[in-house]
């Protein structure tokens, strides 16, 4: 996965909670690990997040394309000569990453709201089919369920 | 008179310019938390320190000559500073363009990417200095056995509270890759997970068991 990013285009966090949201769990590893530990070669950065280079290639080179780090070249023989740094696009991405608001915002519905959704939808079925048979009492009460459902999620989302 | 007025400045200026060193300091410490000591004794960070030295020292002496006023070590506290924060806003035309319309495309020296440039270039030598340290540490360790290598892998994983994965040892260890390849990662995993000095133990450790035999 790249996205087409031009470094003069990106306006400030916009970008990077846009950027942010793309990568994958090994690219925000591979970010926190060169912030965390600094800049390393391909082997280095490979064993930090326990996995091997030719696993992290391909994630490490799209995010030098999208900008999120950038190479320098030392003499580090045959252990490679490239120096993977953190831009400092690649700073406030891992910032946004590390913000509880975009973690939260992030993070994904839990298999129990999943299930409440589908009952308030239900439930609203049936009401619809209730009023349809011409049982307005049956009707409303159905929809009183849905609409108890539908405020207690919503109550726990804006909590979240 | 004259030469107690200069020494004074002169004084002053070596003021302004050890807290501007100071600001250098802390920004390589900052950036090279783990390797400190090492990243110190680089010549990028004493271009660093030898930049903000001089940039603190020139702006005070430049303020002294200007305002007679700031020849106090007051003054010469407060620019050591706050340097940084007046020289990364300040910018320098070159031209001025006669049409307001071609004023944002105007030549100017924005101070702070000179600054950044250099703090850049400073960066990358400390950068390079200590990964040559770390590629040499790893070629002295890549001559020692395997066995031994991965041995003590298992016990630092064991003893340390910053645990290596055990699971990755073992996969490291069944790969279908060459003896050299197997040591170069648990060399990186130990390197990256402690410190040097871990290394620099194993080392030692193995000499003596060789010494012994």
């Amino acid at each position: 996965m790249v996205i087409a990013t031009d470094y003069t285009l990106l306006s400030g966090s916009v970008a990077a909670v846009e950027i942010a949201r793309n990568l994958t769990e090994v690219q925000r590893e591979i970010l926190q690990t060169l912030k965390d530990k600094g800049p390393g070669l391909m082997l280095e950065v490979a064993v930090r997040v326990l996995k091997f280079q030719e696993d992290i290639y391909q994630p490490l080179r799209e995010l030098q394309q999208i900008g999120l780090v950038e190479t320098q070249t030392v003499s580090g023989g045959r252990f490679g000569n490239d120096l993977f740094t953190l831009t400092t696009l690649g700073d406030l991405v891992l910032r946004v990453l590390n913000d509880p608001s975009f973690q939260r915002r992030a993070a994904p519905e839990t298999p129990l709201a999943d299930a409440r959704k589908q009952e308030a939808e239900l439930l609203n079925k049936l009401g619809d089919a209730s009023k349809e048979q011409g049982n307005l009492e049956k009707a409303i009460e159905y929809y009183q369920q849905a609409l108890n459902i539908t405020r207690g999620l919503a109550s726990e989302e804006s909590a979240r | 008179m004259n030469s107690l007025i200069t020494n004074t400045t002169f004084l002053l200026s070596l003021l302004a310019g050890c807290i501007g060193a100071v600001w250098a300091l802390s920004e390589i410490v900052g950036e090279f938390q783990t390797e400190t000591p090492r990243a110190l004794r680089t010549p990028g960070a004493w271009l660093l320190v030898a930049v903000n030295f001089l940039a603190a020292a020139l702006i005070f002496r430049m303020a002294a000559e200007i305002a007679p006023g700031a020849r106090s070590w007051l003054a010469a506290l407060a620019i050591g500073l706050s340097w940084p924060t007046v020289f990364r806003n300040i910018s320098l035309k070159l031209t001025q363009p006669i049409s307001e319309q071609a004023g944002n495309e105007t030549a100017a020296i924005r101070l702070e990417q000179a600054y950044a440039n250099v703090q850049k270039l400073a960066l990358q030598l400390v950068n390079s200095v200590l990964t040559r340290q770390r590629m040499r540490l790893l070629t002295r360790v890549m001559q020692t056995d395997l066995k031994d290598l991965e041995r003590y892998a298992r016990h630092m994983s064991a003893v340390s509270p910053q645990q290596i994965s055990a699971d990755f040892i073992d996969l490291v260890m069944q790969r279908n890759v060459d003896e050299d390849a197997k040591k170069a990662h648990l060399t990186a995993l130990l390197i990256n997970t402690f410190n040097r000095h871990v290394l620099d133990d194993f080392i030692r450790e193995t000499k003596k068991k060789e010494l012994k035999n």
